[in-house]
């Protein structure tokens, strides 16, 4: 394959994808509203937070660079203790929470009409208006200031202020998915202040509206941040102590034992934990676990347009040798779903008929015969090297191994991953996905053939009409059915051998205080940010 | 790898003799000959364990992973519900061949350079020595590293990227040696009587600079068994399904919580056995090299 | 002295030269770059165009060779790039990063002489006793135990199970000193403890060999008590091979340092090289590599010329 042809497809490919995105229609559900009518804006009357103490915890990589829209940022997590966004998703992984934004509203499909939230400020004092918005969103499509989410504002074509506190974006053709981008990086407010004067040094010291501030930064080794007594929820939401911790320290501890271990020795508050250390860690009395579904599908893609799965019989096999159960057991400790489909099972787009593909040797073996294949068959692929990427490589390997397939799997780093999806060199692979919110981006990227994960190993005709009608639909009913239909599709061609749906496993000491597990199941983003955490007695 | 050269051996009167020698010195030395029988032992652990042991080292068992040693798992089972037992018995083979055999190969790569670098001298010599110099400016873990990476996954681009590092001190060595020797009379004697420079190289030259040669290699089969831990660390190194005491040892480091074996295990044989490497390499040193008995040589 | 010197520099500089072809011909070779793996695992990638900018960004769309040019001249200006996995200047990057690594180097030398030399001197004295033997075992544990598994069975042990020690992280020595030093003690330790076994067996037998030296009879002869035979006369020529251990100790640290610094979650140059040559991020490789070169030449230039100082057998020869 000629590697500048494929790479200018590729990126054509893609601006097709984002201008058809565009024309896609759909989260026109004007939000809107004051926090109190929020469904979200629920407490507790018994919970009686106190104000005190230093938040710690780890991070597996520094920050990099503080402005979101400039690249490398390798910690999201702690971007958004200093950085808000205009909108958010709801529970449903729909943009319709409007968070800095108090109202969106889509007066014809090429226009919005936005009004901001008074009382915000940025924290080097300045307003957060309409005027620093205009200016922030010119910023990023100015390419002289690099931001690489210009591509994302393509459709924008101007801003105009109709007054201090409201918008009115116009964009170049219909632009549905609008609410989306405001959910996602380019929704980050910036100070203009702060980019004026000077945008390299924003990178380093940063001038959001969030709950806390940057206190001190190290690079490499941690991020020091220190509460926002003018954060504008606490007044908003009628809890002017929020948010309650003094600060955060984020640690940097590239190692997860090492993370672990830190934990244990109540250095640090809170983990996400390894699946393989919940079994170690539920016991701990000083421990309080929470799981909940994240929203990432695990699962092994075929390359169907060349090679041997191009025939479905040889997918069949290898999807029905997998012992799914048994997989989710011994490599996940029980800790995520059986998947059918690429959607999560929790995600609106998913199509609930679908059950997940039968573990059936015997179906397999007698497919393998069928095929040509009764004297076995090698195939070649990749997974990623991490410890648990290993872990579920060998088992599969193994499975496939006991019906005659033998997989001869590689396993990569990666950035050599990446040099062989982008080749296309593989027969069966890692896939799945992580981070679904609106459907068209998975379904774009990974059958698609602009899709920035295809390069060419899937090509099925059907599901590649129905992801574009998918974009155009008005009707968000109509729009659910075309994905759950695109759902059965590619579950009737095993276009993929789909696994599990992940659940996220996390451990907070018992001194903090305020985590409703249901509730954040329920609102995700706006609960998280809208409910923070606070130490038993403010002590940490 | 790198240390300076001891002083010039007397050439033995045979290779039979030899052997003895070099026996009768790892003997001589207590706590050689301790790391002796443990080596020993290691090589039939590794060469008939596998017919003694209950289980294979490729038996999964998801539903039960991470157990702790039972009747029937004397060891417990790893991550993929196999036998941990059976996984650093298959380990031990895996980790000695690649012990053995990179250092073999830096050896052989090294003994060849070094040898025309000291015998031809001149420009030669000069260029090899500064390209030497150069890679032993690298910190060797992060060169090795490199080169694993960029060879790609796999043991034998592990083995090639510990080899490609490996000769320069082989080379040095040899080098320093040949230096040495080549003034010697029955060197002049042999140039004298006409026999080509590769005979007295390969014939004459390296049988008597074998001595420092035999103690770098033991030192370095134990350099090399800690560095495929190391190379395992990162994820580089041996593919699965195969057993590796590296492997183990980064896998049970993630279930180190848990499951303390898969971990403690393969770090104990790894150390063991480099310990075990480390004072053969001190007896045969302690008994090759004669300045310690007073013979008041200076070194080069 | 100076003609010794001016040649050595000459070498230095070749070498130099030879190091930065090397990375180069490394750089090469490591397949992809970290720029789509990254960006893929971070952020929603429905706009492909965005990898693409930041490539281009970072001059990754060009070929290597105008890449190593453009990176060569603006290296000798001072300009050292842009890290392209961690956004950082890589000059300020460096910077920061050495002094904990310099920290790390410096304890674990002084626990390497502090455990090293004493046994070295003990056993040689003692020769073959059970002390001996006792001491030789012990400092070679710490040369045959992988590094980063001895690191994590030590935190363990001494930060989780007996909460004595900090389990990770590092503190600046200025900012708090009590800590930085609690926060170095297993580190240092476990680094040190590597080439303790190679320092008290390259002592050992330098005192053996110096001990069976004729003038060493000959003070004995002339009625010296035991103590002052060792100690006037023997100890100095034997630490000799110390200065030389200790500076290819120094040299070779880096790469046991990385582990260390990846466990303990130290910022240091360690890390940093390793990551950077794992993300293809070739101005960090070239810059950490050439000062690392660098360091190892220097190093060897002092230990000879203190070698050819504090051995008069050496200097008279020159």
């Amino acid at each position: 394959m000629s590697g500048d042809t494929d790479r200018r497809a590729f990126v054509l490919g893609f601006v097709a994808a984002t201008f058809a995105a565009a024309l896609r229609p759909g989260a026109a559900e004007a939000a809107g509203g004051a926090i109190k009518d929020q469904p979200w804006a629920v407490w507790d009357k018994n919970d009686k937070p106190v104000r005190g103490g230093y938040f710690r915890v780890a991070a597996e990589q520094y920050i990099g660079k503080m402005n979101p829209n400039h690249w490398p940022v390798n910690d999201w997590v702690s971007m958004g203790y200093f950085h808000e966004r205009l909108m958010f998703n709801d529970g449903q992984y729909k943009p319709t929470v409007p968070w800095l934004a108090e109202s969106v509203k889509f007066e014809d499909p090429k226009t919005v009409l936005m009004r901001l939230r008074e009382g915000v400020t940025f924290h080097d004092g300045s307003a957060f208006d309409a005027a620093s918005i205009k200016y922030q969103m010119e910023w990023i499509k100015d390419a002289k200031n690099q931001a690489w989410t210009l591509g994302m504002m393509a459709p924008l074509e101007s801003i105009e202020i109709v007054d201090p506190l409201t918008l009115r974006w116009k964009f170049k053709q219909p632009w549905a998915a609008f609410n989306g981008v405001m959910t996602n990086v380019p929704g980050y407010a910036l100070s203009a202040k702060a980019l004026q004067a000077d945008g390299d040094k924003y990178d380093i010291d940063p001038k959001g509206t969030g709950p806390y501030l940057l206190e001190e930064a190290s690079p490499g080794n941690y991020l020091k941040l220190k509460r926002n007594p003018n954060w504008w929820f606490a007044k908003a939401s009628g809890h002017p102590d929020m948010p309650y911790f003094d600060g955060i320290h984020v640690s940097v501890i590239p190692d997860p034992a090492v993370r672990l271990a830190n934990l244990r020795a109540g250095k640090i508050d809170a983990l996400t934990l390894e699946k393989s250390q919940y079994a170690a860690v539920r016991n701990d009395p000083n421990l309080n676990i929470y799981r909940f579904p994240g929203n990432h599908t695990a699962g092994l893609r075929f390359n169907t347009t060349k090679g041997v799965f191009q025939d479905i019989r040889l997918r069949k096999a290898v999807s029905h040798a997998i012992d799914r159960r048994a997989l989710i057991a011994g490599t996940q400790f029980g800790l995520a779903r059986i998947a059918s489909c690429i959607f999560p099972g929790d995600h609106w787009c998913h199509n609930p008929e679908l059950k997940p593909v039968a573990f059936d040797p015997d179906l397999s073996k007698k497919l393998l015969a069928e095929a040509g294949h009764a004297n076995g068959l090698t195939v070649k692929g990749y997974y990623p090297n991490t410890a648990i990427g290993q872990t579920v490589a060998e088992a599969v390997r193994n499975m496939l191994g006991k019906v005659g397939i033998t997989w001869q799997v590689d396993l990569l780093a990666p950035a050599q991953s990446a040099t062989r999806m982008r080749e296309a060199d593989y027969d069966l692979a890692t896939g799945g996905w992580t981070w679904v919110f609106d459907p068209d981006p998975t379904a774009t990227g990974l059958y698609h053939p602009g899709g920035g994960f295809n390069f060419g190993r899937s090509k099925n005709d059907q599901v590649i009409a129905l992801v574009e009608a998918g974009r155009q639909e008005i009707d968000l009913e109509k729009r659910k059915q075309i994905y759950w239909q695109m759902e059965k599709v590619l579950y009737d061609a095993y276009e993929d051998a789909w696994l599990w749906w992940d659940e996220t496993v996390v451990a907070y000491r018992k001194q903090v205080q305020g985590w409703k597990n249901e509730g954040f199941m329920k609102y995700r983003d706006a609960w998280f940010w809208a409910h923070p955490l606070w130490f038993k007695d403010g002590k940490q | 790898m790198t240390e300076a050269a001891p002083a010039v051996y007397a050439p033995p009167a045979s290779s039979k003799n030899a052997a003895l020698a070099l026996l009768r010195a790892v003997t001589s030395h207590r706590l050689a000959t301790v790391g002796l029988v443990i080596i020993v032992f290691f090589c039939l652990m590794a060469a008939f364990g596998p017919l003694v042991i209950p289980h294979g080292p490729y038996e999964q068992d998801l539903y039960a992973v991470l157990s702790g040693p039972s009747a029937s798992h004397w060891l417990g089972t790893d991550n993929l519900g196999r036998d941990l037992l059976a996984r650093v018995v298959y380990g031990a083979r895996v980790s000695l061949l690649f012990g053995i055999g990179s250092t073999a190969l830096s050896a052989g790569l090294g003994i060849v350079i070094g040898l025309i670098a000291g015998f031809r001298g001149g420009i030669v010599d000069a260029v090899i020595m500064r390209i030497t110099d150069a890679f032993l400016c690298f910190p060797p873990l992060i060169f090795i590293l490199a080169m694993a990476a960029a060879l790609g996954p796999g043991l034998h681009n592990v083995i090639l990227s510990f080899a490609l590092f490996g000769w320069t001190g082989f080379a040095r060595i040899i080098r320093g040696q040949v230096l040495l020797v080549r003034e010697l009379p029955f060197i002049e004697a042999a140039r004298a009587s006409g026999l080509s420079p590769a005979r007295i190289m390969f014939a004459h030259v390296l049988p008597n600079t074998l001595a420092p040669i035999i103690v770098a290699v033991t030192i370095t089969i134990g350099i090399a068994i800690l560095a495929e831990s190391g190379v395992s660390f990162l994820g580089l190194g041996v593919q699965p399904p195969t057993a590796s005491w590296g492997k183990e040892l980064r896998v049970g480091f993630t279930y180190l919580e848990s499951t303390p074996l898969i971990s403690i295990v393969p770090g104990l044989m790894i150390t063991v056995i480099v310990i075990a490497f480390n004072f053969v390499g001190d007896g045969l040193r302690d008994a090759l090299d004669p300045r310690l008995k007073g013979a008041g040589q200076h070194r080069e | 002295m100076g003609r010794f010197i001016g040649v050595r520099l000459l070498h230095a500089l070749v070498i130099l030269a030879l190091v930065t072809v090397l990375v180069f011909i490394i750089a090469q070779l490591m397949p992809g770059d970290g720029v789509l793996a990254a960006m893929a695992g971070s952020i929603d990638m429905s706009d492909a165009s965005a990898v693409e900018r930041v490539r281009k960004q970072y001059g990754l769309d060009q070929p290597i060779l105008v890449q190593f040019g453009d990176w060569l001249a603006r290296f000798v200006t001072g300009d050292w790039g842009t890290s392209i996995g961690g956004g950082e200047k890589v000059y300020d990057m460096f910077m920061r990063r050495l002094s904990p690594t310099l920290e790390l180097f410096l304890g674990a030398t002084i626990w390497s002489i502090g455990i090293g030399i004493p046994a070295g001197i003990i056993g040689a004295l003692k020769r073959n006793s059970a002390v001996d033997v006792a001491l030789t075992t012990g400092t070679m544990i710490g040369v045959s135990i992988p590094a980063f598994w001895e690191a994590i069975m030590l935190i363990y042990l001494l930060a989780v199970i007996f909460p004595i020690l900090p389990p990770s992280g590092y503190v600046p020595f200025f900012e708090d000193p009590w800590l930085n030093i609690k926060s170095m003690l297993l580190p240092t330790f476990v680094l040190g403890t590597h080439s303790a076994g190679l320092l008290a067996r390259y002592v050992r037998s330098s005192l053996l060999e110096v001990l069976g030296q004729d003038y060493i009879r000959t003070a004995r002869a002339k009625g010296f008590s035991e103590r002052a035979v060792i100690v006037l006369h023997a100890l100095k020529p034997a630490m000799i091979p110390v200065v030389t251990v200790i500076g290819l100790a120094w040299a070779h640290m880096l790469g046991g340092a990385f582990f260390v610094e990846v466990i303990f979650a130290i910022p240091g140059l360690g890390r940093m090289s390793v990551d950077a040559i794992f993300q293809k991020d070739f101005p960090v490789m070239q810059a950490t590599l050439i000062a690392v070169t660098l360091n190892v030449l220097l190093v060897n230039l002092l230990v000879d010329i203190l070698y050819g100082y504090l051995d008069p057998r050496i200097r008279v020869r020159r």
